[in-house]
């Protein structure tokens, strides 16, 4: 049986930093599950699970880690999924649809705050988010991918987001998964049988 | 997390695209609900379409709220009647219609159609009936949509059909008269109707079709436009090429969403996907004009030169966004310049700059065929009959489908100005020049022999 770390580390962006990290888990007989980067204003982040041999200290896993990337001035942060409150893993009878939400417009505070609120009420699952502000005139376009669940009125949610955020010339768009996936692959529709796997909750966390 | 510019402009680029969906049809079977007495005939028919269509509008409601796509409207189509009504009379087959009106009126559908007769090679007594009734069967149904099909490259055109659906015509408008010939717009008369696809006009559930299947008409009115004037927007001046790839575009765009609800639909009532109609069709809601996107283009009023022109730039960014898009796109796109139901087209009647000439015109070069056009109510039989095998003509000539719609209204000149509800505008009627002159023509009767 393997021990399961989830890991992020933040550090300017440099060079060699990936390679380092990866040279420290292949040392402590560990193997990358999955991994996910971003680099946002030149900062680097990355979130990845790692499994490594049962017998392998956790001491000792964290030291070498941290010590490795000091030179890089990363910080990492680490979490033990067995010492998390236990995680109710269970089905929903129906599974959630999948939609993407944007909002774009001249930039002001409030506006994630204001639509995270509104998906927390619907029990909607944020499962991607994305964001930019352009240098030269602050306006921003967001991105959220959202699992929303059965029930849930996906069009009475950007009807409401609308109304909040109009009167400041932010725009609301709401499409469901399934159709941007038509707009944009190449294959016909019918013939992209790629959907996205039923999404699985894991405890209440959104 | 893939946090990178081009992931943002391509959603700037899709997120706000105003897509929808203009028709859902659904092709029912009902050849086998044949029977020798018209009580067992109708009831027959009336629970077939029932059992089949009961589930329909409920189910676009659903698919059309989880994709945020809009439906514009809801229609069936049965198996040509002339085929499944034989041995009735006129009479009785007004009463087939009424059964047809019921079906789908309790359904909740806004067409249905197949009270259709094939007469291209020739004319069975079935046939003959069911066209003799459709003054009343037009005049006293709203949702039921007929269509004769009077000619094909191959077999030549019935030119006694033709001369009879002249007559027929308006005896279906004056039936309607209190509604200004409303009947008449309901009626149309095709040539080279494939059963490929069932255009939007005279749909009927063509041959090899399976018992119940599922077609879906593109919505593209709107994106076009959308498309175009954030185009224009950035650059005023645009080379056509720029355009048509824009046009092209919001095709494919329209006719993927089209395809991804016909499906979802079609699976969903357990029926066959048949077909996307990638014609360019307007709708009832303001900004959905055909011919105001020949303004956009820079025509500034449809009719004038460059009409032609200008159609078929848009017509073959149409069908090479939409073969594109879809293996299923329908074989034949064409633009729908519907007087009626356009709204530019409508207000160009009254601006006396619109000719019913250049209208012919514009109905070759990618309408396939006149479509809603309102004619003074004392045209002669012969030249309607003549107006119609002269539309007929040129689709069986360029080997390519017509569907015409006229409406001769009652009591009416040239001039004056006709109001329609539902779906229809307000219009003037256009001055047809040369009535009367082709009587002895159109009364030889006879057949045009086949185009080689």
């Amino acid at each position: 049986m393997a021990r399961r770390y989830i890991m992020t580390v933040l550090a300017a962006n440099r060079v060699g930093i990936l390679a380092a990290l990866t040279n420290a888990l292949d040392e402590l007989g560990g193997n990358m599950l999955d991994v996910s980067q971003a680099v946002i204003q030149d900062f680097f982040t990355m979130i990845l699970a790692a499994e490594f041999p049962v017998d392998r200290d956790p001491e000792v896993i964290v030291d070498h880690i941290r010590a490795v990337c000091r030179p890089f001035g990363a910080e990492v942060a680490l979490k033990n999924p067995e010492n998390e409150p236990a995680f109710e893993i269970f089905e929903e009878p129906t599974p959630r649809q999948r939609y993407v939400l944007t909002a774009a417009g001249p930039d002001r505070p409030g506006v994630l705050r204001f639509i995270a609120h509104r998906l927390a009420q619907d029990d909607i699952i944020l499962i991607d988010l994305q964001g930019m502000r352009s240098k030269t005139n602050h306006s921003f376009l967001a991105s959220m991918e959202l699992a929303v669940p059965p029930g849930v009125d996906a069009l009475k949610l950007r009807t409401d987001l609308d109304h909040e955020f109009r009167a400041d010339g932010i725009t609301i768009a709401l499409q469901h998964r399934r159709v941007l996936a038509a707009l944009a692959h190449p294959e016909p529709v019918g013939f992209n049988t790629v959907s996205p796997p039923a999404y699985t909750i894991a405890g209440g966390a959104g | 997390m893939a946090h990178n510019d081009s992931f943002f402009s391509a959603l700037q680029q899709l997120r706000q695209l105003p897509l929808d969906v203009r028709t859902i049809t659904l092709g029912i079977n009902v050849s086998d609900c044949h029977d020798h007495g018209l009580h067992g005939l109708c009831e027959s028919l009336y629970q077939r379409i029932i059992s089949k269509a009961e589930r329909l509008t409920g189910i676009c409601g659903e698919v059309s709220s989880l994709f945020g796509v809009p439906i514009m409207q809801r229609r069936i189509v049965v198996t040509p009647i002339d085929r499944v009504a034989q041995g009735f009379d006129a009479a009785d087959l007004v009463n087939v219609a009424k059964t047809l009106e019921g079906a789908a009126a309790q359904v909740r559908v806004d067409r249905i159609g197949g009270f259709a007769a094939d007469v291209q090679h020739g004319m069975s007594s079935s046939a003959r009936e069911l066209i003799l009734s459709l003054p009343r069967a037009l005049s006293q149904t709203v949702r039921v949509r007929a269509a004769v099909h009077v000619g094909t490259t191959e077999s030549g055109v019935n030119m006694e059909a033709i001369a009879l659906m002249g007559r027929i015509l308006k005896e279906t408008a004056e039936a309607d008269a209190e509604r200004n010939g409303d009947a008449a717009a309901k009626l149309v008369i095709l040539a080279n109707n494939a059963t490929g696809h069932p255009h939007l006009t005279g749909a009927c559930l063509g041959d090899g079709w399976g018992d119940l299947v599922v077609h879906v008409g593109i919505g593209a009115a709107s994106i076009i436009r959308h498309a175009l004037v954030e185009r224009l927007e950035q650059e005023p001046n645009a080379p056509l090429h720029e355009l048509a790839a824009e046009i092209q575009t919001a095709v494919f765009q329209s006719t993927r969403t089209a395809e991804l609800v016909g499906r979802e639909i079609a699976d969903r009532m357990g029926a066959d996907f048949g077909g996307v109609d990638v014609s360019l069709a307007p709708t009832r809601r303001p900004h959905d004009s055909v011919a105001a996107l020949l303004s956009l283009l820079g025509i500034e009023q449809v009719g004038a030169p460059g009409t032609a022109t200008a159609l078929t730039l848009i017509l073959n960014a149409v069908r090479a966004g939409a073969a594109f898009a879809s293996c299923s796109a329908g074989g034949y796109s064409r633009i729908m310049l519907s007087v009626l139901e356009d709204s530019a087209l409508a207000a160009a009647t009254k601006s006396k700059e619109l000719t019913f000439d250049q209208l012919c015109m514009a109905a070759n070069a990618g309408s396939g065929g006149l479509d809603l056009v309102s004619l003074p109510g004392d045209t002669d039989v012969a030249t309607l009959a003549a107006i119609i095998s002269d539309q007929v003509s040129f689709a069986v000539l360029n080997r390519r489908p017509a569907a015409i719609r006229l409406i001769p209204v009652p009591g009416k000149r040239a001039g004056e100005g006709v109001t329609y509800s539902g779906m229809m505008n307000d219009a003037v009627i256009l001055p047809v020049r040369g009535t009367g002159l082709s009587k002895t023509f159109i009364e030889r009767g006879g057949r045009l022999p086949p185009v080689r």
